[in-house]
């Protein structure tokens, strides 16, 4: 397993790891199973049946509690009644978790860097124990921090910033702490990373009016670095790596890492739309051992290449009407009022 | 103005109406021809079903009806008719209210779709304008009646740009649904045939489209009902996609539906079909001819199961029982303002309180002498 996590893992480990992990989850998955159906043949990542992100409300997917050594929840639902999606992972499902997600981060947002000072506005995996970001930012501040670091969902400390620092935060929180700060004024070497939407919990910017916000503050698009992750998933899909990212927010396209593929399908068919057009965002994810491999989200994408030849990215579109709303976004839009600080 | 009985204005509405219900004329076969939206087959026969009360007759009910209510009434000079959504019928109820009521009409086309206002508009002639949005804000200043059909956030932000005591007839998100009372019934492929038509009538695109069919009985009868319908569903024309956010949701919906082990029918490349229930409250389906056959212990369970829709129920489809006034009155409470049976929901008379309103008075102002 751990050779994936590894720029030189090849179409055919991930295709033979595909095939292996499809029929392990679907033996220990009942609904899994019944999903897949019983004469389905995997043959390479493509063809893992893809769940559909809002099975991960049923309690019965992944480890049991006994063996979970972490449980992470998604985010509040505008749907009353619906149960969180709720994502276990055991001890060695979480160990791939971290590896993954601090080798990744650390080629794309730290890009060259060993050591960085993080401000997050994501509270820290204490103060919000269920969710995969917070678990995710808390790891990358212990391995790669400089020991000035600080989790404050309220960006007051920014104020006394002077070096250059990592700001962690999600668009919605960052929105807020650039909009009630406008005199803020951070180093020129500053890094963002940002991940989530604003899920309609308060006036929504486009992407591109955030970044004249970050620019106002001193913050050069190039070191503006978008994420989009999922708590039912264990790996991070990138738009940039820090200093080379592209000026226009719009046309930033989300990689996988080395060991996770992304398609963008046409909802009639399930097959990929053409290069340039709109469909659902399907995701596999070699890391995801302890429930499902291959996801289909509800969110809508542009198929786009990749800096790697061969390797499909995607441009976040938005949510398919009709989906239940959710996010990371959505569980923070207390923290910039201080309820996690 | 009772006694101003408008038989010009009823005869040249009913003549304009008359020219999409009628095969070869030219406007008609233009409206098949061109619109984007479904299959010319789909159009015509979704037209038939829903211009069927609209002749001369009708539309003079229309009038009778709501007659004695409009003795002394100020009638509007001016309506501004801010059309939402692609179906002919809808706008023409809209603009025919205004119409009838003798004032100068200006339409704002919906604008996913331009061509039935103007249509409809050449069908009428004189007094009606069809505008697109640009010139629309002069005109909500001056127009002393509104009219406006879309999703619920855009009639309210219509409505919020008129002054409160504005006559205002906003018509936003309804739903239909059908109540199938017994079992046999269920099993019956003539009313599969009636439903049938009720879900295909302009793609279930519309207010009066059911989303979900309540069938008091079992899941084989429910299973009966949806074989039966999924042999008429088949056979309809490709329908147009309803971009990929709507048909994304669709295809999260069906395939949670599998997860959830629900029996799936239909298509699977999202044609048509649906999923069957047993028990629980509404959810629908975001639409694209699909269905929820939902099944329900008894009447009390079916109106139990359709709270989550309170309120936005536009009609309800019966078969298989005769509805009680009781009954009547409950589903009216839901919202329904029409309770038909199965295989008229798309069949609203001129007559309809649409929404639960008498559409003429609502468009107009009394003032008392004292």
């Amino acid at each position: 397993m751990t050779t994936l996590i590894d720029d030189a893992v090849t179409e055919d480990a991930l295709d033979r790891h595909a095939a292996a992990l499809f029929a392990s989850q679907r033996d220990r998955s009942p609904l899994y199973a019944r999903y897949a159906g019983g004469d389905t043949i995997v043959t390479g990542w493509r063809t893992v049946p893809a769940l559909p992100v809002a099975a991960f409300r049923e309690p019965t997917l992944g480890p049991s509690a006994d063996q979970a050594v972490a449980e992470f929840r998604t985010s509040g639902t505008t749907s009353a009644g619906a149960r969180p999606g709720l994502h276990r992972f055991d001890a060695e499902g979480l160990a791939r978790y971290r590896q993954g997600a601090l080798w990744h981060f650390a080629r794309t947002v730290l890009a060259g860097l060993t050591r960085a000072t993080f401000v997050s506005l994501i509270p820290d995996a204490r103060s919000s124990p269920d969710s995969s970001l917070s678990r995710m930012v808390t790891w990358v501040v212990e391995a790669y921090g400089s020991g000035r670091d600080v989790f404050d969902p309220t960006g007051e400390s920014l104020e006394r910033r002077d070096g250059p620092i990592v700001l962690l935060g999600t668009a919605f929180t960052l929105a807020n702490v650039f909009e009630t700060h406008p005199g803020l004024r951070l180093h020129p070497e500053t890094r963002v990373m940002e991940t989530g939407g604003f899920k309609g919990r308060r006036r929504e910017l486009s992407r591109a009016a955030l970044w004249s916000l970050y620019a106002a503050a001193g913050i050069a698009p190039e070191n503006v670095i978008g994420e989009y992750g999922m708590t039912e998933l264990s790996s991070q899909w990138y738009d940039a790596v820090a200093g080379l990212g592209g000026h226009d927010p719009e046309a930033r396209v989300y990689a996988p890492p080395p060991w996770a593929r992304s398609r963008v399908v046409a909802p009639s068919t399930l097959s990929d739309v053409a290069m340039g057009d709109t469909g659902l965002i399907w995701l596999y994810d070699a890391l995801n051992v302890g429930s499902v491999q291959a996801v289909l989200t509800e969110d809508l994408g542009v198929r786009r290449p990749t800096a790697r030849p061969g390797l499909d990215g995607f441009t976040f579109v938005g949510r398919a009407s009709g989906a239940t709303l959710r996010g990371c976004s959505l569980r923070f839009d207390g923290a910039s009022h201080g309820a996690h600080a | 103005m009772s006694d101003d009985f408008p038989i010009e204005r009823i005869h040249q509405l009913a003549s304009a109406i008359d020219r999409f219900r009628t095969p070869g004329d030219p406007l008609r076969e233009r409206l098949l021809a061109e619109t984007p939206h479904m299959h010319g087959e789909i159009m015509a026969h979704s037209l038939d079903l829903a211009l069927e009360g609209w002749d001369e007759p009708g539309i003079a009910s229309l009038w009778s009806e709501e007659s004695v209510a409009l003795d002394g009434a100020i009638t509007p000079e001016l309506v501004a008719v801010v059309l939402g959504g692609v179906l002919p019928p809808s706008h023409i109820q809209a603009i025919a209210y205004a119409y009838l009521l003798g004032a100068e009409v200006i339409v704002k086309h919906a604008s996913q779709d331009p061509l039935f206002p103007a249509l409809f508009a050449e069908a009428l002639g004189d007094g009606i304008t069809v505008v697109s949005r640009l010139g629309l804000g002069g005109v909500l200043a001056r127009a002393d009646a509104v009219i406006a059909i879309g999703d619920d956030d855009g009639v309210r932000a219509i409505q919020a740009e008129v002054a409160v005591g504005m006559p205002f007839l906003g018509f936003g998100h309804r739903v239909a649904v059908e109540l199938v009372g017994d079992p046999g019934a269920a099993r019956s492929t003539d009313l599969a045939a009636e439903i049938a038509k009720d879900i295909s009538a302009f793609d279930q695109l519309g207010c009066l489209s059911p989303r979900e069919i309540l069938v008091v009985g079992t899941p084989n009868d429910a299973l009966a009902l949806a074989m039966n319908l999924d042999a008429l569903l088949t056979h309809l024309p490709d329908r147009a996609s309803l971009g990929p956010a709507i048909e994304g949701a669709l295809r999260h919906e069906r395939e949670m539906a599998k997860v959830a082990g629900h029996t799936l029918f239909g298509r699977d490349d999202l044609h048509s079909g649906g999923w069957i229930v047993d028990g629980g409250a509404w959810t629908g389906t975001p639409g694209g001819r699909h269905v929820v056959i939902r099944t329900v212990e008894g009447l009390a369970a079916a109106l139990e199961a359709l709270q989550p829709i309170a309120g936005s129920v536009s009609a309800v489809g019966v078969a298989g029982f005769e509805p009680s006034d009781h009954l009547r009155a409950q589903l009216a409470r839901l919202g329904a303002s029409r309770v038909v049976p199965a295989g008229r929901l798309q069949c609203p008379p001129p007559t309809w309180p649409h929404d639960g309103k008498r559409p003429l008075v609502s468009l107009c102002r009394f003032c008392g002498a004292e």
